[in-house]
């Protein structure tokens, strides 16, 4: 047998092609555009109506991570006093502003505003008051309390709308650009198709076997991320849908003798991320539905996008309490016929690791499943062994496919 | 009863020391609520009909903690859920959460869960203090918080108890705001007594001993101290490290403490409607490190704090994985090098390190110099 275990997307040419010229155009858009630095869960849309160039230092942690750059970046970071038990995407970050000769394009082009909001964490906060102070530059965070209920309460959303406008305004008196309702509407058109077809093509993983697996999409969501609400983002994912189709057509697996279908919980391990996937994918095992690229599932409400916006942002996966995400993940155990779970906790993300200790539990009393806790770091490769990671997947797997 | 200054001293040391396993059969007739946090309206559960009680750490025993929280949660955030594991929190009524950080965050879900038959709530405080809507929100979360212990209280909480539990609040914090005042005229270990205990006491039996000891202290000489310092961080779970200090002969001039002085600080109006004066309070006084406002700068604010109180030096007693404060560190850090002001950091893991923190307290004083008196 020669076959490859795994089947490569034909689409990521593209999407390598878009994301190097979104990076290559960040390096000159600033000089005609201002520019933002924003975190993942900020109102992108808004800043794109008001052409607002923007790049994201998160998917930017995630990129030193995965070229195994992160590690030097997060000990120039500790060098200058940041605890080395603050997420790595920070330390990363923070480690690219003070030494660019090490970061990858020179680190990031230098900002004129900063945009944040806390709907994904506490973390982001203190990373961009740092950044505030550092550059000198004005920073609005847009602040979105955390979901305790089943859902967002009316009070909750009153306040996150209200700053939205609030926002919209410091923008204008920051930049002197106008906010542009068609152009909004546009973005919000833009957004809202991304994120459909981001939908449709993890629903495509419901297909046995699934034309993706986790790691495919954890590459595949960067445009959803950072061209969200541009029209580049529906550009590549219809080539990402088509190929999904076609692969579900034929009933052609990205695991090519799927055997178990299981779900994958936090930010993927960016440094090994083919290395640990490798050890599930020999065999059998494919991620057919994660919680983190499920995070830019959420569409805007059109008729009114401020509104629409408001309950997008506030309903974040991670800004739920534990359990909605425990609801949301039963689900995806129905729908997608999962037959075990994987949590990866993530010594860098605290709000979205702790919890998982008893998600575990009501997915194995609920669901009936095994689970496995996979402790390491998204980007920070001191934090964990990949010895160990090993050993304990293997056991996991010979305990399922037994 | 006897009153003078040590026998009040002392109940206060042995309030502030008083485990929460013990705390029901020394106030029988109270009803306890326990408050995780210095952004709780605790005035609003005092109007309820409850004694709210803050819960601090205390050395691991079961490790009960890590059935739901990692290794790299703070250890404040895995003790409390140690001690409500371990049933030491059985005689208390409910918990109250504010919100602060990611891991208080968690810890808010995961305690509602675990503990489902109890009262349990997360007052939602905004992590933004300032623009035009916050105090919009703060209100109506207020006011959600304030239906909330109704309903658990089976009783109305009319707008004249509300205010009669500020005045108690407010006659509170000025007394503590007195003792701060005469830090110098008792030991480090005395003075984090009265503030502890002042937080596990019920208020009205804390503020006659406090009543009936400033006037001892007023007539007590000062003290003389080898150096001054300031000590910043999260909680101040006991008093291993003020009697450290005392050991040594360093005065703690003041401190930015969330068991101190960002419990003790600002008073609320009683004119108004009290929970537009409780949430003016919590957005005003000086923001813990896990919120945000424009215009606060909390190197500069400690290095003035610093200056009025004549501290030579900055110690940072931080708690092992607490993102807020580890951040904060790295920034003021900058700020100290800038004006050349010396400090060290003792870290918080499992408990008191106390030989490992006397040793490096112990140089630390040695190099701001002075004589131990
Ligand atoms: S703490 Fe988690 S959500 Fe926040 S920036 Fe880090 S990885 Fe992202
Ligand atoms: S602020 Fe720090 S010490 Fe307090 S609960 Fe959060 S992480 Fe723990």
């Amino acid at each position: 047998m020669t076959t490859r275990p795994y089947r490569r997307l034909q689409s990521t040419a593209a999407l390598n092609r878009l994301m190097t010229a979104y990076y290559l155009r960040s390096r000159w858009i600033g000089r005609v555009r201002p520019m933002a630095w924003v975190t993942s869960g900020a109102p992108i849309e808004i800043l794109e109506a008001m052409g607002i160039a923007s790049v994201y230092p998160e998917n930017y942690g995630a990129l030193c991570g995965a070229q195994r750059v992160a590690t030097d970046l997060c000990q120039v970071a500790e060098a200058e006093g940041f605890s080395q038990d603050l997420c790595s995407y920070a330390r990363t970050s923070v480690g690219a502003v003070f030494a660019p000769d090490k970061a990858p394009m020179a680190g990031l082009p230098r900002p004129d505003l900063l945009i944040a909001s806390n709907n994904i964490c506490g973390t982001v906060v203190k990373w961009y008051q740092f950044l505030a102070r550092h550059f000198g530059i004005p920073l609005f965070l847009l602040d979105v309390p955390y979901v305790h209920d089943d859902a967002p309460p009316e009070r909750v959303l009153a306040y996150v709308e209200a700053q939205l406008r609030e926002m919209i305004a410091w923008l204008e008196a920051h930049t002197h650009r106008r906010l542009n309702p068609h152009r909004l509407s546009q973005a919000v058109a833009y957004s809202n198709e991304a994120v459909r077809l981001w939908k449709e093509i993890r629903e495509l993983c419901k297909a046995r076997p699934s034309p993706l697996n986790a790691p495919d999409l954890f590459i595949a969501m960067a445009p959803i991320v950072v061209l969200r609400g541009t029209r580049w983002a529906p550009w590549y994912y219809r080539r990402l849908k088509r190929e999904a189709q076609g692969r579900v057509a034929r009933g052609e697996g990205a695991v090519v003798n799927e055997r178990v279908r299981l779900l994958w919980d936090n930010i993927a391990i960016w440094p090994r991320l083919f290395a640990v996937f490798s050890q599930f994918i020999k065999r059998g095992a494919c991620f057919v539905a994660d919680t983190y690229t499920n995070a830019w599932a959420v569409s805007v409400g059109a008729d009114d996008p401020i509104r629409g916006l408001a309950l997008a942002y506030t309903t974040v996966y991670i800004n739920q309490q534990i359990p909605n995400r425990a609801r949301a993940m039963l689900d995806m155990v129905r729908e997608y016929d999962i037959q075990g779970a994987v949590f990866h906790s993530n010594r860098s993300c605290k709000p979205y690791s702790f919890g998982q200790y008893d998600l575990r539990r009501i997915l194995e009393r609920e669901a009936g499943i095994p689970t496995l806790i996979l402790e390491a770091d998204m980007c920070d490769t001191r934090a964990f062994a990949e010895g160990p990671l090993a050993t304990r997947i293997q056991a996991f797997m010979e305990s399922l496919t037994q | 009863m006897p009153d003078d200054k040590d026998a009040l001293l002392a109940r206060l040391r042995n309030a502030a020391e008083l485990p929460p396993q013990r705390w029901a059969s020394e106030y029988p007739a109270r009803r306890p609520v326990a408050v995780f946090c210095s952004y709780v309206p605790e005035e609003l559960i005092h109007a309820a009909g409850f004694t709210p009680v803050r819960i601090r750490k205390r050395p691991s025993r079961s490790g009960a903690w890590s059935e739901h929280l990692q290794s790299y949660a703070c250890p404040l955030a895995r003790s409390l859920l140690e001690q409500g594991a371990d049933g030491d929190l059985r005689a208390f009524a409910g918990a109250v959460f504010a919100h602060s950080c990611d891991t208080m965050q968690a810890l808010a879900d995961i305690w509602r869960m675990r503990f489902a038959d109890q009262f349990a709530w997360v007052v939602n405080v905004p992590t933004r203090l300032d623009g035009p809507h916050v105090a919009d929100y703060l209100q109506r979360e207020l006011a959600e918080f304030h239906a909330a212990l109704e309903r658990f209280a089976g009783n109305p909480i009319g707008d004249a108890d509300l205010r009669a539990s500020i005045g108690l609040y407010n006659r509170l914090r000025t007394l503590l705001a007195r003792l701060d005042g005469l830090r110098d005229r008792m030991s480090n270990a005395e003075f984090y007594s009265a503030i502890l205990a002042a937080q596990t006491m019920p208020k009205e039996d804390f503020i006659p001993i406090a009543e009936a000891l400033i006037p001892k202290l007023e007539a007590a000489p000062p003290r003389v101290s080898r150096a001054r310092v300031v000590v910043v961080g999260a909680i101040l779970d006991d008093l291993t490290l003020p009697a450290l200090a005392d050991d040594l002969g360093l005065q703690i001039a003041r401190d930015d403490l969330c068991t101190s002085a960002r419990y003790l600080e600002g008073e609320a109006t009683t004119d108004g409607p009290p929970l537009a004066a409780l949430a003016a309070r919590l957005l005003g006084r000086a923001p813990c490190p896990a919120k945000h406002r424009e215009d606060w700068r909390r190197g500069p604010a400690l290095m003035s704090l610093a200056r009025t109180r004549q501290a030579q030096g900055m110690v940072f007693y931080l708690q092992k994985f607490c993102d807020p404060h580890a951040f904060d560190y790295a920034d003021i850090r900058r700020d100290l090098e800038q004006a050349d002001i010396p400090h060290i950091v003792l870290e918080d893991d499992a408990g008191p390190a106390t030989a490992q923190w006397r040793t490096r307290l112990q140089a630390f004083a040695e190099m701001l110099g002075g004589t131990i008196p």
